[in-house]
Parts: structure tokens; C-alpha cells; sequence
């Protein structure tokens, strides 16, 4: 039984071969008398047992008047276009992927807006008039003399700052320059 | 081949004009693919008036998931897609297969007869009809999607949920099986009678 290219053949007379597999299996077939005699009878019990017509059914007219009257009242479901739909439809992909990465990169980018690089990009303590100014909002104790005193505030402690989007502790703030506790180098 | 492409571009301009508004483009549609669905349909159920049903269900589906037809493929294959569906609810819901297979000795004939053949064809029809009922489900189930919807293989395998090759099995059994049932009532070639 030669199994290399069995069941083959029914692919080969339905046509649903590509012409590459089609000339292969052609060139097996002229050389392997099993398999030609295996596609022709597949080919000519197609052709002998049975066509479409005798395959197919009617149903009643009462029954095709009654599917085209109802069919005829069926609104078709509209195809909805998406924003992503319509980008992908009438869209060139290049343009597609190019927005899609701006898109990503925006995204990133918005969401990396840190209290370091801010300041760094908009200069340090002296900020710009619409940076939010830290120091502002930070509860300093009650007259600190000098700065051991203020070097007793735990670097630890979370300083809330409601009009920026972040919450820093004082060391942070520290190290990162934005505020700086005298005498915190020296503990 | 070239009458199968011929048929596709037609499939496309009714499709189009269908889509464009005109209503006569779907029933163009229907007139030329009713038959052959509810051929597969008839043949799956055993049952006219099921199939009647399942009929409009079918077409009534491919209305309102129009916007789901890939234009790449055949129109008659997507169809048989949703046909195939259908007859798949309703073995899972009425759970017919043993009556079904019970009907193919001898009542089925009384229920799928069709209306409006002549003498001669109705037997040949009948015959036929007994051949292809008396198949394993499995296997009716490929050769008619094969040669009344003209589903590929391909396709037929991932409706089926089975391995391409197991399709082409089936489908070779099932000519096999047609010969032998056909040449019982002495039938060589149908288009001889």
C-alpha cells in the first residue's frame, strides 16, 4: 500500500491542491499505478454515483414564499465601524502600525513622568512657576533653630503634597534634590 | 473549474447587490442555493418538515450575520457553515440519531419526498437518497458538505473538529460505501438511467 500519498487523490479531482502539490502529485501518480487507480476511481464514482442535482432537495413553495417574506423583513445587521475597524479598513497598515506605536509610546511616556525627571527637566528647586513647589506644603516643626534640629525629622515620614500626583517622604525628597534636610548627610 | 469560478463571480455580484439594498439580489441567492441546502439538511434530519425549519433558520442567520461573511471564501460554503450548525443543535437537543438511524428502513422515503420531481427522477432521487441515508452520520456528514456545499476539506475538518485526514477518510468510505449500496438496487451510473 504506497501511503505517501494516500487520500491525496480526493484533494487532487476536487481541486484543492495548489498547482506545486498538483504537479507532485501528478509526477507520483504517473509513476505509482495504486494511486492512479485509486484517483480515477475517486474521480469516476464522482462522476457516476450522484450529481448536485440529484443531491439537492426542494422544498414546498408555501415554504419558499414563507423563508422570502420573512427573510424580506429582517434588517440585515449593520456592520459597525469601530475606530479600530475603520483604521484597519481604510487605513494603509504602515500608517496602521506607525499609530499604533506612537500610540504605545505616548502611553509610556506619560506614565514615566516621575517627580525626578520633572525636575530635572524643568530645573531643580528653582521651578517653574507651574511646577507645584514642594516645600510648600512641607510641615516643617515648630521653629527649627538650626539644622539638627530639622535632622531630627524622620526621613521616613511621608510628606503630602495635594497639589502634585505623587507622595514623597523626606529622604526621597532629599535624595532626589528637590528639598534638601540640612544635616541629613551628617546622620 | 471555470464554470465553479464563473459561479463565484456571480455569487459576488448578487452578494453585492444584496448588500446595496436590492432585495432581489438575496432572493437570487436563495433560488440558487435552496436546493442544495436543503438537500444537506433533509439528509441530516430525516425529517421534511425539520428541514423546512432549519431551512429558514439558516438563511434567517445569514441575514443577520451578514457582516460576519468573509468575502474570501464561497458564499454556498458559508452557508453550509450555518447550516451545519443548525443540524448540530439539533442533534444535541432532540438527540434524533437513534430515530434517525431506525427511519432510513424504509419510512424515511415517505418523509423527504420532494414535491416536484418527475416520475423517473423522483426514483433515481430516492434511490440515491436511500444510499446516502444508510451511511455512517460521520460519514454522510463530509460527502455532503463536500458535494452539495462544495466545502473544502480544510474546512469541512475544522467544522467537523477533526484532522484533515480523517475528513478525507471518511469521504473515502463514503464513496465506497455508495457504490456498494448503489449497485444493490443495480445502479453503475446515474447519469445512464
Amino acid at each position: 500500500m504506497c501511503d505517501k500519498f494516500e487520500e491525496i487523490g480526493l484533494l487532487y479531482v476536487s481541486g484543492e491542491l495548489s498547482p506545486t502539490e498538483a504537479r507532485e502529485y501528478e509526477a507520483h501518480v504517473a509513476e505509482c499505478d495504486e494511486c492512479r487507480r485509486e484517483m480515477e476511481a475517486y474521480r469516476r464514482e464522482r462522476a457516476e454515483l450522484y450529481t448536485a442535482d440529484i443531491l439537492s432537495e426542494s422544498p414546498g413553495p408555501a415554504v419558499d414564499a414563507e423563508i422570502l417574506r420573512v427573510c424580506s423583513t429582517v434588517r440585515k445587521a449593520p456592520t459597525v465601524l469601530t475606530p479600530v475597524l475603520f483604521l484597519k479598513k481604510y487605513v494603509p497598515i504602515p500608517v496602521f502600525l506607525m499609530l499604533v506605536a506612537v500610540a504605545v509610546g505616548g502611553y509610556f511616556r506619560y506614565h514615566s513622568m516621575t517627580a525626578a525627571n520633572l525636575v530635572s527637566k524643568y530645573g531643580g528647586e528653582a521651578a517653574q512657576p507651574d511646577l507645584p513647589n514642594v516645600n510648600d506644603n512641607i510641615q516643617t516643626p515648630p521653629a527649627p533653630v538650626n539644622g539638627e534640629e530639622l535632622a531630627m525629622l524622620d526621613s521616613n515620614t511621608v510628606i503630602k503634597d495635594t497639589n502634585a500626583p505623587f507622595s514623597k517622604t523626606l529622604g526621597d525628597l532629599n535624595r532626589e534634590g528637590v528639598f534638601t534636610v540640612k544635616g541629613e548627610g551628617d546622620r | 473549474m471555470e464554470q465553479q469560478a464563473q459561479q463565484l463571480t456571480d455569487d459576488d455580484r448578487l452578494f453585492d447587490k444584496w448588500l446595496g439594498g436590492d432585495p432581489n439580489g438575496f432572493s437570487e441567492l436563495y433560488g440558487r442555493y435552496r436546493g442544495r441546502v436543503f438537500g444537506f439538511l433533509l439528509r441530516m434530519t430525516g425529517d421534511r418538515e425539520v428541514a423546512e425549519d432549519m431551512l429558514q433558520e439558516t438563511f434567517l442567520a445569514a441575514i443577520r450575520n451578514v457582516g460576519q461573511f468573509d468575502r474570501s471564501r464561497s458564499f454556498l460554503s458559508w452557508l453550509f457553515g450555518i447550516a451545519h450548525k443548525r443540524t448540530i443543535d439539533y442533534y444535541r437537543h432532540a438527540k434524533v440519531e437513534a430515530d434517525h438511524v431506525d427511519d432510513t428502513d424504509g419510512s424515511v422515503g415517505s418523509r423527504i419526498d420532494s414535491p416536484e420531481d418527475s416520475l423517473s427522477n423522483k426514483r433515481l432521487r430516492k434511490i440515491v437518497g436511500e444510499a446516502v441515508q444508510r451511511l455512517d452520520p460521520s460519514q454522510r456528514e463530509v460527502f455532503m458538505l463536500r458535494e452539495l456545499g462544495g466545502v473544502p476539506f480544510k474546512e469541512i475538518a475544522e467544522m467537523m473538529g477533526c484532522p484533515i485526514n480523517t475528513a478525507l477518510g471518511r469521504m473515502r468510505l463514503a464513496l465506497i460505501n455508495m457504490r456498494k449500496e448503489l449497485k444493490k438496487r443495480g445502479i453503475d451510473n446515474v447519469r445512464q438511467i
